[in-house]
């Protein structure tokens, strides 16, 4: 069976079932409009809206769960023992998100945020914290273009409580 | 065009929440007001404090320097340079957090001066420590009460004290406020060590799982009758202890547990074994019917 979403951009997309049911998001909209997966008219007559999502960043949505939608439900392995939430992200995944250039992550971020497509999320952040790995912090501002608002004492300050860092 | 700016804070935080490495939390830290917010309390701060006494009259350096969590002191004992009331200066102040203390003395021969000591050991004493450890340290010039500052850490879990010169009857003094927690214990290459040691432990320290005690000659099978004794008082499965380099002799340990004067010592099974350490080090592993297990390496 076939679920029928539509972008803020008015763009119908139809997607399968099981596709559909991988947002959380979606997934809830579909239970308070009573549609369910044997019941082909309540599929049929009723499309989601999605006001959140364009249609670029929708198709690129359904591309990654396209590819995950056989994939064994995972627990997240957060909070390690340092409190950590690193995630791994998978060769394809890292492909798949390869060639997109900063402004379209964190669109794409954005939209699995709102759709709640937890592993999707999870590449997407890792990602964006690989590319901060290794960096100096003007290095960082300036792939984000971020302007920097602290001041010389301000830096010193947290620099110096945070010496255990830097040679 | 959404990007950075446009994503909502807890995106952000999010994201710099999967930072690992120390250096690249301060960098992001360091970029902008919003990022500092976002990451501000997992910027790391020191857990571990490690004391290096290295230099010889007149070619001694100071220093103070960071790898990874653990902030490295440098220091002399010289009359002159004053380091001690450097350590007293400075440990105070660097030590709220710290939950793990270490002291190397890299100068062969010479004996930790009760001064330096006091300076270290009262420096830390608001320290949450759980992990104490010192290496090549002679504690002979160090006075009982000076010694008796340990005894402030009342939750150590773990305590090193690798081929160091400390009375055991003063080492015994200063582990007891922590025995209820403690995890590991090393004293190596010590004459000070003897069988009185594990009785201690056996009675009163109820979370152990490793000992180390190689090297310690004084150390015999009667540390094990002690072990194996109170084994039922301990809650961890397994005790793993080291006895390599000590007088302890498999043979002797046998006989005791034959003998009429330990009469659980029968309940317990013996195999030997031999374990891969980087070399095949011979083993035995000791196993009761009510779930308890000692495995010694000798």
């Amino acid at each position: 069976p076939n679920v029928k979403l539509v972008t803020s951009d008015n763009e119908e997309f139809v997607v399968d079932f099981r596709i559909a049911k991988m947002s959380v998001t979606v997934s809830r909209l579909m239970e308070a409009m009573n549609m369910s997966e044997t019941d082909d008219a309540s599929l049929l007559s009723n499309s989601i809206p999605l006001p959140n999502v364009t249609k670029a960043v929708m198709a690129r949505v359904i591309e990654w769960c396209e590819k995950h939608k056989n994939d064994e439900p995972k627990e997240e392995k957060e909070n390690d023992k340092r409190g950590r939430t690193t995630h791994v992200v998978s060769d394809w995944d890292k492909e798949f998100l390869k060639n997109d250039e900063f402004g379209r992550l964190c669109q794409l971020m954005g939209a699995a945020n709102y759709l709640e497509i937890k592993g999707l999320f999870n590449d997407i952040s890792q990602t964006i914290a690989n590319m901060i790995h290794g960096k100096k912090s003007d290095e960082i501002a300036e792939m984000f273009n971020i302007h920097c608002d602290l001041t010389e004492a301000e830096k010193k300050e947290i620099r110096k409580k945070t010496a255990w860092c830097e040679d | 065009e959404i990007a950075m700016d446009g994503l909502p804070d807890e995106l952000v935080e999010n994201i710099l929440c999967k930072l690992e490495e120390g250096q690249d939390k301060l960098s992001a830290a360091l970029t902008c007001r919003r990022f500092l917010a976002a990451i501000h309390s997992k910027l790391p701060r020191a857990t571990s404090i490690c004391v290096q006494f290295a230099g010889r009259e007149g070619e001694c350096r100071a220093s103070v320097k960071a790898r990874d969590v653990t902030a490295v002191l440098t220091v002399c004992q010289c009359e002159s340079h004053g380091c001690t009331s450097m350590l007293s200066t400075v440990l105070p102040l660097m030590s709220k957090d710290v939950s793990s203390l270490s002291l190397e003395d890299e100068l062969i021969g010479e004996r930790l001066s009760d001064s330096a000591a006091h300076a270290l050991l009262d420096g830390c004493s608001g320290a949450p420590l759980s992990c104490l450890s010192f290496e090549h340290v002679d504690f002979s010039a160090v006075r009982p009460w000076t010694l008796a500052l340990i005894a402030s850490f009342d939750r150590l879990e773990e305590v090193h004290l690798l081929s160091c010169v400390l009375p055991e009857g003063l080492l015994l003094r200063a582990l007891a406020a922590s025995l209820p927690t403690l995890r590991s214990l090393s004293v190596t290459d010590s004459s000070h060590a003897s069988d009185k040691l594990c009785s201690t432990l056996a009675r009163g320290a109820p979370c152990l799982e490793e000992i180390s005690l190689r090297g310690c000659h004084n150390v015999s099978a009667a540390s094990l009758v002690a072990l194996l004794e109170g084994a039922q008082r301990r809650r961890a499965q397994l005790l793993t202890i080291r006895m390599e380099d000590t007088s302890f002799c498999s043979e002797q340990l046998e006989r005791c547990m034959r003998s009429s004067l330990m009469p659980s010592g029968r309940e317990w099974a013996v195999t030997r074994m031999r374990c891969e350490l980087g070399y095949a080090t011979p083993a035995l592993l000791l196993t009761h019917p009510g779930g308890k297990a000692i495995l010694v390496y000798d």
